[in-house]
């Protein structure tokens, strides 16, 4: 069976699909997408069995029927590299032979029938804005856990609130909240994406930002969550367990306040980077009234140091981080200028925009440097 | 077959030593007993002839008593050697005391075991930054304070310095200068290179590989394929070369504890019998003073397979636990149907002084 279709149409949903695919010694048939081809209707599925990623086109023009299920990594490669705009495949039992231009390639498929498929169940849907939803992963998913036995924090926790919802992520050592409101729709319950769950969903509505009118479709029950966008859905397993108890992190009182401008800030610390230690990253701030001091040094003893001007009430004080922490959350903020508010130098300091009511929260632990 | 590739850059001008105190047990016991001086002399791990040698004085050597013989055997060759009860208590003050030596020419020193250390003395000022002047030093003012006698060695690298402390032993040092390291590893023993063992060493015959010149007429790639990534180490090591930087012991990132079988393991059941016994001894290292007080990052489970290829697994976790291994096992065994030849267990400590926020 041959067929002949467009590579950009084949090429653009592999590019997401590459990274879900995970080939494992047991099941390496996770290592293939799913290649259906029905009624003029193509549909790409990859699945890890944590996350599930489909791809479905019904407009796709191109007849026949097949079903097979082609290595992701190589075939998402060879769509990279081929020549000419068309991409013919002929699949036999066992291969599929890819030809566009002068290039041509064959690679070994696998059964489709021992491909794992995610069961759909009727939860409640509600839209949201993929903008919303990417916002609030934007603004926190740098701070989730990595591996960590506490696995409940390797995921991003989404919770409703009256007019709205919140994400947060915490690492152990800092903590990200994102509050967002919507008229569109919001979560209906709480709950914990996994790490890849949200990776793959960040790419996926990083698609569909530019265009204003699509909305994204979710549904949760308490085992998965699926997002619908366009073409796609995204279904990940959620993470069991309760999440920690993330308002008592935010202190109660923090007299000293911090006012500066992001982009000093960012300067001074890229140039700290420059020699503080690789492994901790540590920046010594100075608070002084109207100037912060920031100073690095590492294992061999090399020195950096720089000062910008800022707004400083409180008493005068020194305080180590790592400068990579401050560094992802005054990425994440978008106004020109930033406050941080410090208690003691053993206490979290929380980092927001210089604003009224920030819709984004930062708690950063301090490090001894 | 010849080489086409170049080793890696390193700094040939680093000065390194590493000092290795003589029979440390029992020139300890003897500084504090001098009539036993020209005694054989063994500590052994109980007082009776039920325990087995730990380490004895030259003279006893001489008659053939080893560290690691059984009392019985070391009384047979020596049936006038005075055994002595192992101290740990008083081995460690003295160890701490030449510790405080060390410190005072350089502030890089990575002890190995209380007897024995590398010291990074490169940008050290003291006797005009020369190493082997100040390993002389070193050893003079161990003997003055303390009364007991070490080795040292002098070269640019850890694997070097280490194989010239063994060269003049006892009471002696040698230095290998950079010159001289192509003619002093051209007839070494591969036994020699870290990592090498019995099982290792047979296959390198097999081959006819015996000294590291023999070793360094394989290309990297042979050697990739023949041992996995310890390839890329013989590689360089055969060369007298070793990148391998002194830590201090502020910053010990990793304490690990592993076996190579001389049977590799074939079942999973097989796994998790050893993957007990080395639990336990992580355990139990773990208990050592300055290590307690270390806060633990992650678990990690390392793995090599008979085709000499590894592999890591590990978790993020404050604290060790047999289920944390036995699920890293569970992953590193699927990861290739392979009997195992080396199983280790260890933990990454947490040496950041970053604080936690008060939430789990």
């Amino acid at each position: 069976m041959i067929i002949n279709i467009p590579t950009e149409v084949l090429d653009k949903p592999m590019r997401i699909l590459s990274s879900v695919s995970d080939a494992k010694q047991t099941m390496p048939i996770l290592g293939n997408t799913l290649f259906k081809l029905s009624g003029g209707s193509l549909e790409l599925i990859a699945s890890d069995l944590e996350v599930e990623v489909r791809y479905l086109n019904s407009e796709v023009g191109v007849g026949g029927e097949i079903s097979s299920t082609i290595p992701t990594k190589k075939f998402s490669d060879i769509l990279k590299v081929l020549g000419g705009s068309n991409a013919s495949l002929e699949f036999d039992e066992k291969s599929v032979e890819i030809k566009g231009g002068k290039s041509k390639f064959k690679v070994s498929t696998l059964p489709v029938d021992d491909f794992p498929l995610s069961e759909f169940d009727s939860s409640d849907r509600f839209s949201i804005k993929p903008s919303d939803l990417l916002e609030m992963i934007d603004n926190t998913s740098f701070s989730m856990g990595y591996q960590d036995a506490r696995h409940f924090l390797n995921g991003l926790y989404f919770e409703p609130t009256d007019s709205g919802m919140i994400a947060v992520a915490t690492d152990g050592h800092r903590l990200a909240y994102c509050e967002i409101t919507s008229n569109d729709g919001k979560f209906t319950t709480s709950c914990i994406v996994p790490r890849k769950g949200i990776v793959e969903l960040k790419k996926i509505l990083g698609l569909f930002t530019e265009n204003k009118d699509i909305l994204a479709e979710v549904s949760i029950n308490n085992k998965n969550l699926t997002v619908f966008i366009g073409n796609y859905s995204l279904t990940t397993k959620l993470i069991e367990g309760n999440y920690p108890d993330y308002k008592k992190v935010f202190p109660d009182s923090l007299p000293n306040t911090l006012v500066l401008s992001r982009e000093d800030l960012r300067t001074a610390l890229q140039k700290m980077a420059i020699l503080s230690s690789e492994q901790y990253k540590g920046v010594k701030l100075g608070l002084e009234p109207t100037s912060l001091h920031l100073s690095t040094t590492n294992p061999q003893q090399e020195k950096g140091e720089d000062t910008i001007d800022c707004t400083y009430e409180g008493d005068p004080m020194a305080v180590g981080f790592n400068l990579a922490y401050i560094m992802e959350v005054i990425d994440a903020i978008d106004t020109e200028q930033v406050k941080f508010r410090f208690g003691s130098p053993d206490s979290g300091c929380l980092v927001s925009a210089n604003s009224n009511n920030p819709s984004s929260k930062y708690i950063i632990m301090p490090m001894r440097v | 077959m010849t080489s086409n590739h170049k080793s890696k850059k390193v700094d040939i001008n680093r000065k390194i030593i590493h000092v290795d105190m003589d029979s440390f047990y029992a020139s300890v016991e003897i500084a504090e007993n001098p009539q036993l001086a020209k005694l054989p002399v063994a500590v052994a791990g109980s007082s009776d002839l039920r325990g087995v040698v730990t380490t004895c004085n030259y003279i006893a050597r001489e008659y053939g008593v080893k560290s690691a013989m059984p009392s019985v055997v070391a009384k047979k060759l020596c049936p006038e050697i005075i055994f002595l009860p192992v101290n740990m208590s008083k081995y460690r003050k003295v160890s701490k005391e030449i510790h405080k030596i060390f410190r005072c020419y350089t502030k890089i020193v990575e002890p190995i075991s209380l007897d024995e250390a590398f010291l990074d003395v490169s940008k050290s000022q003291y006797c005009n930054g020369d190493p082997n002047i100040m390993a002389r030093q070193i050893r003079k003012k161990i003997y003055e304070d303390l009364r007991i006698t070490a080795s040292a060695g002098i070269a640019s690298n850890k694997f070097l310095a280490k194989l010239a402390s063994e060269w003049n032993k006892p009471n002696g040092q040698y230095l290998i200068t950079n010159n001289h390291i192509e003619d002093f590893v051209k007839n070494l023993s591969v036994r020699k290179i870290p990592g090498v063992g019995s099982k290792t060493e047979k296959i390198m015959s097999d081959f006819g590989i015996r000294t590291c010149q023999d070793l360094q007429n394989y290309d990297l790639e042979i050697l990739v394929k023949m041992f996995g990534k310890f390839g890329l180490d013989l590689f360089d090591l055969c060369r007298g070369i070793d990148d391998r930087n002194v830590i201090s012991e502020r910053s010990i990132k990793s304490l690990s504890i592993e076996d190579t079988y001389v049977n590799d393991l074939r079942s999973f059941e097989e796994c998790e019998i050893e993957l007990r016994n080395i639990f336990y001894k992580l355990e139990e290292r773990l208990k050592d003073k300055k290590k307690s007080s270390k806060k633990i990052k992650s678990c990690f489970i390392k793995v090599k397979y008979s085709d000499f290829k590894s592999s890591t697994h590990q978790i993020q976790s404050a604290s060790i636990d047999l289920k944390i291994y036995r699920n890293l096992l569970i992953r590193a065994y699927a990861r290739k149907s392979l009997p195992i030849r080396l199983l280790g267990l260890g933990v990454y400590f947490d040496n950041r002084p970053q604080l936690s926020l008060n939430i789990c």
